[in-house]
């Protein structure tokens, strides 16, 4: 046995470990919150976004196909079921503590986040986009766990939805907060309540920076979006394709 | 401990969750309906047991941690993104400013209606 074929055989047995996956994407988090905290949070460079090019990167260097990979980052992967049902606890505390506020909050999230789907269906539409991306595109500003197990269920791309959630959040980071002053609205329940619906979970970080009421309406207003989509858009898209 | 607890009590709401979903056909996921029984749970019990909200305040920050395996999966779509990209960035974005732009203006005007109702309601000697 040559040296180098030896070498290969002890890489190989790294790679095709089953735990390799989740080390991986474990490393490459750890620097994506570096590379997020020297850039003084840039709204871009979330941890996330870094970490997942490093994985493709990695990915590349290593000569490792996408499946090969998920298979041993599957223990990450699998805690998302959990995590959804634990949005239940943030959204129970939120509701009693707004209890008041509880109607028009409601009445908000069901027209606001029809009228940012429909905007967001109706263009990618007209400019041509495909089915399969129109369903993915139906998820897009409920928080991510919830927007992948939708989207499977609904016939969208997972992994696709995601990035859009994604994207929508980065989005509503960036302009939020400057359209909210330009329109001068300062009531902390409102400014809360609009970074919620359109920015999901990255929106509700902005919130909390800004101070705790605005970070309560927004992460009510986050996970109400959450709630009523998830339970709404299965039957609506059941029902329009019959 | 609490940790453990609090998971073992998460799963089982996903598993009940899932068994729900296949039993009756329904489409939802799983998960979806182990977080609506979760929270008719916490209604019905009127408070959050301190196994839950420790362990949910432990998980949370690791939301994009437990992402970031599926998402490198859309790194496999790069042929369809790159012919729809321009339609998708454009939706994207105009959606969400006009949603951002909108929202304050619904919310300000459901407010005033719920509480011109409450005042109403008060016989109009509320002074909130």
């Amino acid at each position: 046995m040559t040296k180098s074929s030896m070498s290969s055989f002890a890489l190989d047995s790294i790679i095709n470990n089953p735990l390799f996956g989740v080390f991986l994407t474990l490393l490459a988090f750890k620097f994506g919150q570096w590379c997020y905290k020297k850039t003084n949070r840039n709204p871009f460079l979330q941890p996330m976004i870094v970490g997942l090019f490093s994985v493709f990167l990695a990915l590349l260097a290593f000569g490792l196909s996408f499946d090969q990979y998920f298979a041993t980052a599957q223990p990450l992967h699998l805690m998302l079921g959990p995590v959804t049902v634990a949005l239940a606890v943030p959204l129970y505390e939120n509701v009693q503590r707004i209890r008041a506020m509880l109607t028009p909050v409601l009445i908000t999230v069901l027209l606001a986040s029809t009228i940012t789907v429909s905007i967001t269906i109706g263009i990618a539409w007209l400019m041509g986009a495909g089915q399969s991306t129109l369903l993915s595109l139906l998820t897009k500003s409920i928080t991510t766990p919830i927007a992948m197990a939708v989207s499977t269920e609904i016939g969208g791309i997972p992994s696709l939805a995601a990035v859009f959630v994604i994207y929508t959040g980065i989005i509503g980071v960036i302009v939020g907060p400057s359209i909210l002053d330009k329109l001068r609205i300062s009531d902390k329940r409102i400014r809360g309540i609009t970074m919620g619906i359109s920015a999901h979970a990255i929106g509700t970080a902005r919130a909390i920076e800004e101070d705790r009421e605005t970070g309560a309406f927004s992460a009510l207003a986050m996970g109400m979006t959450g709630f009523i989509t998830a339970f709404a858009l299965p039957l609506i898209v059941l029902w329009s394709s019959y | 401990m609490v940790l453990l607890k609090g998971l073992l009590v998460l799963i089982g709401f996903q598993l009940a969750g899932e068994f729900i979903s296949a039993q009756f056909h329904l489409p939802f996921p799983g998960a979806v309906i182990g977080m609506g029984l979760l929270f008719l749970y916490l209604m019905i019990k009127g408070s959050t047991p301190k196994t839950l909200s420790t362990t949910s305040t432990a998980l949370f920050p690791y939301i994009p941690l437990f992402l970031m395996p599926a998402c490198v999966g859309a790194m496999g779509y790069w042929s369809l993104l790159q012919e729809e990209w321009l339609a998708l960035l454009i939706a994207l974005t105009v959606s969400t400013i006009t949603t951002i732009a909108l929202t304050p203006y619904i919310m300000r005007f459901f407010m005033s209606l719920s509480s011109s109702a409450s005042r109403r309601a008060n016989g109009g000697s509320s002074s909130d």
